[in-house]
Order: C-alpha cells, then sequence, then structure tokens
C-alpha cells in the first residue's frame, strides 16, 4: 500500500538530517508515486528517463521542502516542472504504443490524479493540449498530427509552443 | 524493499542540508538596504547635509514605496524558492501597481505646471543615482540570485524579473538616502529607469543562473 502524506513528509524530514534509511524508503515510495503522477501523460519509452530525472531533482533540491509544508505538493510541482522540461526537450518520440490509464484505486493515487499533468493539461485550450499530446506525448511528428487533428502544421507547431508556454507559467497555480 | 541500484546510490549520496529559509531572504534584503545606505551616506552624505530633510513627505512617501516593492518581490522570491501547488505569490504586482502611480502623477504634474523637462532632469545627479542605484542593486541581486539556486523555482523568468525589480528598489531605496531631491518628475524619470533596467538586467541574466 502506498504511503501517505503525513510518512512521507516524516521520510523527508528525516532525510533531510541525513538519515539513508529513511531516504531510500521515501525514494522507493517517490519512484512509485511518480510512475502513478505521470500515467499516460508520457510516453512509454521516456517515463523511465521522466521519473529519473524527478528523483534526481528531489535529490538535488531536498533544501526546498519546508518541513511545515506538505510533501506531496512540492513533489508534484517539481514532477511538473519536470514534465515541462521533458516536453520542450522532445522534438519526436519512436513510436510505441501508449501505457495503459492506471485505475485510480486508492486515495493515494486519487491525490496523484488531482495534482497530475492531467490538471496542468486541462488549463489550456483544447486544441493547444491535442497539439502538445499528439506530437509530445504520443509521439506524432508535426505532418501526422497536423493530419489527426484537422489542424495546419504551422498551427500544430504555435499550438505546442503556446500550450507549453501557457503551462510553464501555471505549474504552482493549478491545483 | 525492491532491489533499485539506482535509489541505493542516491540514498548513498544523501548528506544532512539545511532547509532554505525565507529569514536568509530578509537578512540579505536588510543588509542590502542598511549596508548600502550606509555606505551612500559614508561617501556621499545624507540628504539631510544639503537642506531637504528626512521628514519631507515626499520622501517618505518614495522610501516607503520602494521598501513596499522591495518587500512584496522579496516575500515572492522567497516563496518561489520552495515551491508548492496551491502556492501563491502575487502580491508583488500590487505593490507594482502602487509605485506605478508615481510616474503617472510625475506626468499630471509635469503637464500641470509647465516646467521644461530640460529644468527638472538634472543630468548630473541623475546619472549618479543610477550609478548608485544600479550599483547596488548589482551586489543585491548576485546575493538574491545565489540564495535563489538553492532552491527549486520553477518560474525562472519571473523569478529573474522579481530578482531584478527588488534589487533595482533596495538600490534605489539605498541612495534616496542621498538625494536632495524632491520633485515628482525627477524622481519617476530616475528611479524608474534604474529600476526598469534592473528588472531588465534580472530577467536576462537571472534564468541561466537559477534553471534545474
Amino acid at each position: 500500500m502506498a504511503a501517505d502524506e503525513a510518512t512521507l513528509a516524516h521520510l523527508m524530514a528525516q532525510a533531510q538530517h541525513g538519515d539513508r534509511a529513511a531516504y531510500r524508503e521515501l525514494l522507493g515510495e517517490c519512484d512509485a508515486w511518480l510512475r502513478r503522477f505521470y500515467g499516460r501523460k508520457a510516453h512509454p519509452d521516456a517515463l523511465e528517463d521522466l521519473v529519473q530525472e524527478t528523483l534526481i531533482s528531489l535529490h538535488r533540491k531536498r533544501a526546498s521542502w519546508d518541513s511545515d509544508r506538505a510533501f506531496l505538493p512540492w513533489l508534484a510541482a517539481i514532477a511538473r516542472y519536470r514534465w515541462l522540461d521533458h516536453l520542450r526537450r522532445v522534438y519526436r518520440a519512436p513510436e510505441a504504443e501508449l501505457a495503459v490509464e492506471p485505475a485510480v484505486e486508492s486515495e493515494e493515487d486519487a491525490v496523484g490524479a488531482r495534482l497530475g499533468v492531467d490538471r496542468l493539461l486541462g488549463t489550456i485550450p483544447e486544441a493547444q493540449a491535442l497539439a502538445i499530446r499528439l506530437t509530445k506525448i504520443d509521439g506524432l511528428s508535426v505532418a501526422e498530427a497536423s493530419a489527426r487533428s484537422g489542424q495546419s502544421e504551422s498551427a500544430v507547431k504555435v499550438n505546442v509552443h503556446r500550450g507549453l508556454k501557457r503551462m510553464a507559467a501555471l505549474i504552482e497555480e493549478t491545483t | 524493499m525492491t532491489d533499485r541500484p539506482d535509489l541505493d546510490a542516491l540514498a548513498d549520496d544523501l548528506r544532512p542540508v539545511r532547509p532554505i529559509r525565507s529569514w536568509s531572504v530578509a537578512a540579505i534584503a536588510l543588509l542590502a538596504a542598511m549596508g548600502g545606505g550606509m555606505l551612500v551616506i559614508g561617501l556621499i552624505g545624507a540628504r539631510s547635509a544639503y537642506g531637504p530633510s528626512f521628514a519631507d513627505p515626499i520622501f517618505v512617501l518614495r522610501a516607503g514605496l520602494l521598501a513596499l516593492l522591495a518587500i512584496a518581490c522579496l516575500v515572492s522570491i522567497a516563496r518561489m524558492a520552495r515551491p508548492s501547488l496551491g502556492s501563491s505569490h502575487g502580491g508583488w504586482r500590487w505593490a507594482l501597481a502602487a509605485a506605478a502611480i508615481v510616474p503617472l502623477a510625475a506626468v499630471v504634474v509635469a503637464i500641470a505646471d509647465g516646467v521644461p523637462l530640460s529644468e527638472r532632469m538634472h543630468m548630473w545627479d541623475g546619472m549618479e543615482c543610477l550609478r548608485w542605484s544600479l550599483g547596488i542593486a548589482l551586489a543585491t541581486g548576485a546575493a538574491l540570485t545565489l540564495w535563489l539556486r538553492r532552491g527549486a523555482p520553477v518560474y525562472p523568468e519571473r523569478a529573474g524579473w522579481l530578482v531584478g525589480i527588488a534589487a533595482g528598489s533596495l538600490g534605489a531605496f539605498a541612495y534616496a538616502l542621498h538625494c536632495p531631491h524632491d520633485d515628482i518628475v525627477y524622481i519617476a524619470i530616475w528611479n524608474g529607469i534604474a529600476l526598469v533596467a534592473a528588472a531588465v538586467i534580472g530577467r536576462l541574466a537571472v534564468p541561466h543562473a537559477i534553471r534545474w
């Protein structure tokens, strides 16, 4: 069963004091949480890299967590930042089947879904979200995305650019 | 626990860290305002030495608005360093709107009293204002940037603007302790240039330094 907010916050506080066993446990929990968090909003081939990059960010930026505040919203902000950074870097992911949407089975999963990248995608206009989903997540080329969405190729590029910019300005605001 | 060498490696690399605290930003700001102010007064003299009082209403308003703007930006910077979903740091916008009343008032005054701008600019003093304000702002901005690097700001560009505005406000505040001019048009022009320049420098220089 996934650890709850209080447990994660306690482990992180211990980790900030240098407790390696607590930190290792926290990393395991965060690894699982991040896989649920990114869900199908990361290409399967990219998911592993994304989780790794986020865990490394957690490691490097662990001083930025304030023990007076909740842990998961902090981790989610870092994860969203890494996800957007990843989308900017990805021009075209290799072809592959989409991951299966994980079923929301527990309260912890529901928290993950609430804080997740879906919410961020939901804040931008549908045309922009579609262009980002097709090119950056599903791995289609601009031409393929244009044919699939009915948007012109230049509109796809503009929508991707504007959508990423808009989401980048809303990382913390959207809950 | 599952066998995961990558996670084991991160755990092995763990060292204790001191969580970043807001008071350290306050300390940087206080040091900038007090240190800059003492430097200004020590090297070029306090405004009271030239006649104008520290109790002059225009001076109080000017210093108060600059301090308010700096504080609002610093609060946002401190929150930005510790990201969290649902965190709000838009208070600086209201302080900036309040400060924008000064140039608006300056336009009204300049039109109403008809004194030519060339007579109000006092170029020599204005350039001195810029040199001091921006000099103190650069040192303050560098200290704020170094502090912010320890954090995890998710809006690097916005953080750049805020570092620039905060540092520029503190620089202009420090120089105001010397500035003998109480003409709102003069203040709007030279403080305005200093603030805009500091903000642009912050926007251009800071994001590269704090991106993670």
